[in-house]
């Protein structure tokens, strides 16, 4: 069924009816002919179809891969493609891409500028990393990406330090002109139709429509029936995280960047964007959202073994209005199964606030460190007192059919002294309680040592005082 | 001056095969493919396929107006199944509809049966049982069994290097389209025009000059689609044929990775004798190249992995033997190297082995061994002009290795040492030397041809037979043309590579694009020059000698004539002077004899060294490939900064193939890792951060264009360095081979030690 669609594409208003499920990437290049944007993979691994999205004025501007996103979550957008960066000649990011030699084949090319100009929209303090890191999500495989790196540095020289204004870049030749005019062009749409997308969620429920957030998994799994269907949508970061009655509430909507930039869990998790960024990629992290990753019910879901391990509720709501909270364990009931009613969706998630920063871990191993899926993922989250377990939280994924919260080990930890022996001991408990399969990514022996390698892991990192490699290696639990 | 492609490119303006209006009375293409790998077909139901809606008509191996065979060297291999499949992946009927969902609903809906049969997967199983795609081969050099008899030390294993997939960003892709008169025009995403050509005239039935193949470029190539390219662009023929419309075939990604051919997968077994003073006295070696089920170009790429069976060493005496077996996966195909990197990663395995067993350094046996000048290759010829020593000792020198080294080695002892102290990370180094062969080593593709336009404004338009996939070759061939001509770049237009401009061109591959399209395009413009020099000579009354052409004006006895070059070329045009010119290169003095497998296969060699410092973690068995050092010997490059990415880019695509790439297949012959969500190609972070690159500045190559040398292939082969840095951050003691050194791989390796 089609329907009525309006948005900014670049610097014209557009208004039109289409498949509300078709992805912007058939959108883009087979509707309209605009062609600057590339299909590299249909699964938002290459990042050659990348886009910039804005929405104002609850977000600024992101991007994110076309082929993942369903045309309908449009409404009241700012779409931004390469064609939308245009001038005359090229800009000052382009200009360095061209300096560098940092395109040879070309067709990843448009990518990389999308993500790089993204960044320099997203409003935060730029730094060479921040902006490499970024790109994470955007596959080469002419360059090697050397001369990316140098376009980057000659790029964000003058940004350095700074949080770039949409003025400001306007002024730097890095965006055309008309940007300054679009905040005030969407608020314009907006008031022509307020609702972001033509229909919310938790309003109108009909079981047999598709719900789609972030659309990261459904349309690698089917694309070509979600192009043709007429889904409804919880748009990603269409919420914020908000701190209430000493919780932190993760609307199921918030994407993986949005918990990546959280202050409160920055605060109390210490290193918490610099862990995170294992986690898919920038412009995947843009769309994933966590309702996603937990209903997906992957047992190597990144999100759902670092919540578990935080020991958050799950907060389900019906169609009736009803609402079920509970611990975020018992939500994974066994493979693909979970606790979930036909007519209920996810809509909240609630860690515990602590005003003291916390002793945690999250390590993942997988074949390539970032925008890979995990051999073995695992989260951990101490509590100690006099030199004890106080608590402990412990989650890991890719070895039961779940992701597996490790309530034996968990168990046995609590009130055992800070020890050598009490790390290594719980690797045994560890041991028995999980049950790992050969699969593709990786054989069960190896998934079952690296549960007790990330294990280790966690203790050298948050009690590196008492204990070392070494004890690992002699242990004999590795 | 900067490649302008580059500007289309960062704006988004450049146009790729599918990136254009494809009209509605056109027919989009999708292949079914064989679901097992390997079996009888007892049935091909495609009734339910027709049934949808917008469906014109589905073709299977019967329907094939020509010969239902693709075969590029050896007539081993249909374009569509007729009774057996051989691999998952292999194509066995195509759906043409009007639209794109239509094909690809109708492709679900087509039902096979299959009396299923055990394939073989092992190249060494398909040996035992005589699958063999040719004839085994053989270079011989001395004597190996008496050389080894006699040495100090014979260091013996085996090593195993995997499949890599391309992974090139724009999938394969032809459009095609009939004209009135039944020819067809294919606008193809290939790296050899006229394989596409001579492969679709026989697929159709039709005479090579009525299919007309224009190549503008590719999203990258690689190799794959060298020979490859041939089946999407029959496929997008055979509909354009049959019904008279436009037909366009694009591989999805997840249609292109388990249907397409990889790097050869290689298990191989190593003899190297040395004596006691680490000099090497024997390599002898057997490899297991793993085809895949049809021939494709894996005698060729077998050819090079003997070719480079020594690596950048000299061996007195060489026994080297290689199959190339035939097996149930995707029939494997060229990929940058060409079967060398396969060879090379051998040679160094073996020498880590003889390492282990004579407690010789490894970089001491790698330096004293260094190809020199005048030293013999097993297939007859000598190094000629070797830079092998000289880019060892100015990498240790330029980035000061010997410290750099010293500090890890330092790390390392104090750790065995000290029982105790075992240390999570481990840091790793390790040298990587490069030689190798310029030319293809089949003789005759060693031709090329470029036609030169001069136009009456004194623009140039340049068509040759080289395909611009991203190396830059569109735009060193500029560069050398404007050179020539005395004009500057911006004056000088490639056209797309077209046969009908061009004809019987050779693939644009084994490094040689530039190399021998370039010196045609010179050519052709010498002879322009020299017919216009003879032209002002007549009018001022002396020698064409005395005339040169620079910056855009013409030069008399080294002075400035009045005439500037478009003065020139308008006033020839009027005197009906010739300003076109097609000229024709092969490159000179290459032979090679099968029957004794001696010869003179190469141009020249191309050398460097790069040096590799990793670090693992060895709690989690990952790893890091921190510094990428080189130095590389390219003789006078044409464009530096071309040049400069041709060697980052290789080098870390050589880094994925033995690291992070991962080509799996299930006991069945079923890919597993044929999607980009399973398959990993090195991402900015894991490219190393520090990459430096020099090339050695004085190095006039007299035997390709301008001095310079080709580029394309040899810093892939760098690679292989990181796979050692990784093995000896590890620390593992026990002997193992084996790539790609995935993080379980080296996981296993490490906890085995434990």
């Amino acid at each position: 069924m089609k329907k009525s669609c309006r948005f900014i594409l670049n610097d014209k208003e557009m208004e039109f009816s289409l498949s509300q499920g078709r992805s912007v990437l058939d959108l883009l290049r087979k509707d309209l002919g605009l062609y600057g944007t590339k299909e590299g993979c249909r699964e938002g691994e290459c990042g050659a179809c990348t886009v910039i999205l804005g929405r104002i004025p609850l977000v600024a501007y992101r991007p994110m891969p076309s082929c993942l996103m369903p045309a309908g979550q449009l409404n009241n957008t700012h779409l931004v493609t390469i064609e939308g960066l245009q001038g005359e000649r090229p800009n000052r990011l382009q200009q360095a891409f061209i300096n560098q030699g940092a395109t040879q084949c070309g067709f990843c090319t448009p990518g990389f500028i999308m993500s790089l100009t993204g960044y320099l929209l997203e409003e935060r303090t730029v730094t060479v990393q921040g902006a490499v890191d970024d790109l994470g999500g955007n596959l080469c495989r002419c360059t090697g990406y050397g001369s990316i790196r140098r376009a980057v540095e000659e790029t964000v020289e003058p940004l350095l330090g700074k949080v770039p204004s949409l003025q400001g870049l306007i002024e730097l030749d890095l965006l055309p002109a008309y940007f300054a005019g679009i905040p005030q062009r969407l608020a314009t749409l907006r008031r022509k139709s307020p609702a972001d997308s033509p229909d919310l969620t938790f309003e109108r429920f009909d079981g047999n429509r598709p719900l789609i957030a972030g659309g990261t998994d459904l349309y690698v799994q089917r694309g070509d029936a979600l192009n043709k269907s007429d889904p409804r949508f919880l748009i990603p970061e269409s919420e914020p995280i908000r701190v209430e009655e000493g919780m932190i509430e993760i609307p199921a909507s918030a994407t993986m960047e949005q918990l990546r930039g959280d202050p409160h869990l920055i605060d109390q998790f210490p290193g918490w964007r610099e862990k995170l960024l294992v986690i898919g990629s920038h412009i995947l992290r843009h769309r994933a959202t966590l309702g996603g990753n937990l209903v997906n019910a992957s047992p190597i879901a990144d999100c759902a073994v670092l919540l578990l391990a935080l020991d958050a509720q799950i907060q389900l709501v019906s169609s009736q209005g009803s609402r079920r909270r509970f611990p975020l364990r018992e939500f994974f009931l066994g493979y693909k199964e979970l606790d979930l009613k036909r007519d209920e969706l996810v809509e909240s998630l609630l860690v515990t606030k602590h005003d003291d920063a916390q002793l945690w871990n999250y390590a993942k191993v997988s074949k390539r460190e970032r925008l890979d899926i995990a051999g073995c993922n695992s989260a951990a989250v101490f509590t100690v007192n006099k030199g004890a377990f106080a608590s402990v939280g412990l989650a890991l994924g890719g070895v039961a059919p779940i992701p597996f919260t490790a309530r034996r080990t968990m168990a046995w930890l609590k009130e055992k002294p800070l020890t050598r022996e009490t790390f290594l001991g719980s690797m045994k408990v560890l041991q028995e309680e999980i049950s790992p399969i050969d699969d593709v990514r990786g054989s069960a022996e190896y998934k079952r040592r690296l549960a007790s390698a990330l294990m280790a892991d966690h203790y050298l990192h948050c009690f590196p005082d008492i204990c070392s490699y070494h004890d690992f290696v002699k242990g004999g639990t590795l | 001056m900067i490649n302008p492609d580059s500007t289309y490119h960062v704006m988004g303006l450049t146009r790729y095969v599918d990136d254009r209006d494809f009209p509605a009375r056109g027919l989009h293409c999708v292949v079914f493919f064989s679901p097992l790998a390997k079996g009888k077909i007892r049935d091909l139901d495609t009734s339910a396929a027709r049934e949808v809606p917008g469906v014109a008509f589905i073709l299977t191996a019967k329907d094939i107006p020509g010969e239902n065979q693709i075969g590029g060297i050896i007539q081993d291999e249909v374009l569509l199944a007729e009774d057996e499949v051989n691999f998952v992946g292999m194509p066995v009927a195509v759906v043409y509809a009007w639209t794109e969902d239509a094909a690809r609903e109708a492709v679900g809906r087509i039902k096979i049966n299959i009396a299923e049969e055990t394939p073989v997967l092992d190249p060494r199983e398909a040996y035992n049982r005589n699958e063999l795609i040719a004839p085994v081969r053989t270079f011989t050099l001395g004597d190996a069994e008496q050389a080894i008899a006699s040495a100090a030390y014979v260091a013996k294993g085996q090593a195993e290097s995997g499949a890599q997939e391309h992974f090139y960003l724009e999938g394969q892709v032809t459009v095609a389209t009939p004209s009135e008169e039944g020819n067809l025009h294919l606008s193809s995403g290939t790296q050899a025009p006229t394989s596409v050509q001579r492969c679709v005239a026989k697929v159709c039935g039709l005479a090579m000059n009525r299919i007309e193949v224009d190549v503008r470029r590719l999203g990258g190539g690689f190799g794959g689609k060298e020979i490859q390219a041939n089946t999407w662009a029959c496929f997008a023929a055979l509909g354009a044929q049959k019904s008279g419309v436009p037909c366009r075939m694009v591989l999805r990604r997840s249609d292109d990775m388990p249907a397409t051919g990889k790097r050869h997968p290689y298990s191989s077994d190593f003899t190297l004798a040395l004596d006691g003073e680490g000099k090497f006295l024997a390599f002898k070696v057997m490899y297991y190249q793993n085809a895949g089920a049809a021939a494709d170009l894996s005698t060729c790429i077998l050819e090079r992995t003997l070719f480079h069976a020594t690596a950048s060493y000299y061996v007195p005496n060489v026994h080297a033997t290689a199959a190339s077996c035939r097996t149930n996966i995707t029939p494997n195909t060229a990929f940058r190297g060409f079967g060398g990197p396969q060879a090379m990663f051998v040679f160094e395995a073996a020498i880590r082995e003889a390492s282990r067993i004579s407690g010789i350094c490894v970089e001491t046996l790698q330096r004293k061994n260094l190809l020199k000048t005048g030293d013999c290759f097993a297939y007859g010829m000598a190094a000629e002009d070797a830079q092998a020593q000289r880019c060892w000792d100015r990498a240790y020198e330029h980035y000061d290795l010997q410290k750099r080294m010293r500090a890890i080695d330092d790390a390392q002892r104090k750790e065995k040492k000290t029982p105790g102290q075992l240390s999570r990370y481990g840091r790793g180094y390790a040298l990587m030397p490069v030689c190798f062969g310029i030319s293809f080593t089949t003789i005759f593709l060693n031709q090329a041809r470029a036609h030169v336009h001069v136009y009456t404004d004194g623009s140039v338009g340049v068509s040759t037979g080289a395909v611009e996939m991203g190396q830059g070759v569109n735009h060193k061939i500029r560069e050398l043309v404007a050179d020539s001509l005395g004009i500057a770049p911006g004056r000088v237009k490639l056209e797309s590579t077209n046969t009908t401009r061009v004809s019987n061109t050779s693939p644009t591959a084994a490094s040689s694009g530039s190399d021998l399209n370039g010196a045609a395009a010179r050519m052709a413009c010498e002879m322009i020059k020299e017919r216009l020099f003879k032209f002002m000579a007549d009018e001022y009354q002396c020698a064409p000698e005395d005339f040169s052409l620079r910056q855009g004006r013409l030069y008399r006895e080294g002075k400035a004539c009045e005439v500037g070059w478009e003065d020139l070329v308008i006033q020839a045009y009027c005197s009906r002077v010739q300003l076109s010119a097609e000229a024709h290169y092969s490159t000179p003095d290459l032979h090679f004899d099968k029957s004794v497998e001696k010869g003179r296969p190469f141009a020249y060699h191309t050398y460097g060294t790069a040096y590799f410092e990793a670090e693992v973690d060895r709690l989690l068995g990952t790893y890091r490939i921190e510094n990428a050092y080189v130095v590389h010997d390219l003789g006078r490059s044409i464009n530096p900064l071309i040049d400069l990415g041709q060697v980052e880019g290789g080098m870390v695509q050589g880094i994925g193939w033995l690291t992070m790439e991962e080509m799996r297949y299930d006991e069945t012959g079923r890919p597993l890792t044929a999607t980009a969500g399973t398959y990993k190609i090195p991402d900015i972070s894991s490219a190393p951060l520090d990459m430096k690159v020099q090339f050695l500045e004085d190095i006039y190559n007299d035997k390709a264009v301008k001095g310079s040398k080709a580029v394309g292939e040899p810093p892939f082969m760098y690679g292989i360095g990181a796979f050692f840095a990784i093995k000896m951050a590890a620390g593992c003691e026990k002997p193992s081979y084996c790539a790609p050194i995935t993080p379980e791989r080296l996981f296993g390796e490490l906890r085995e030690e434990v």
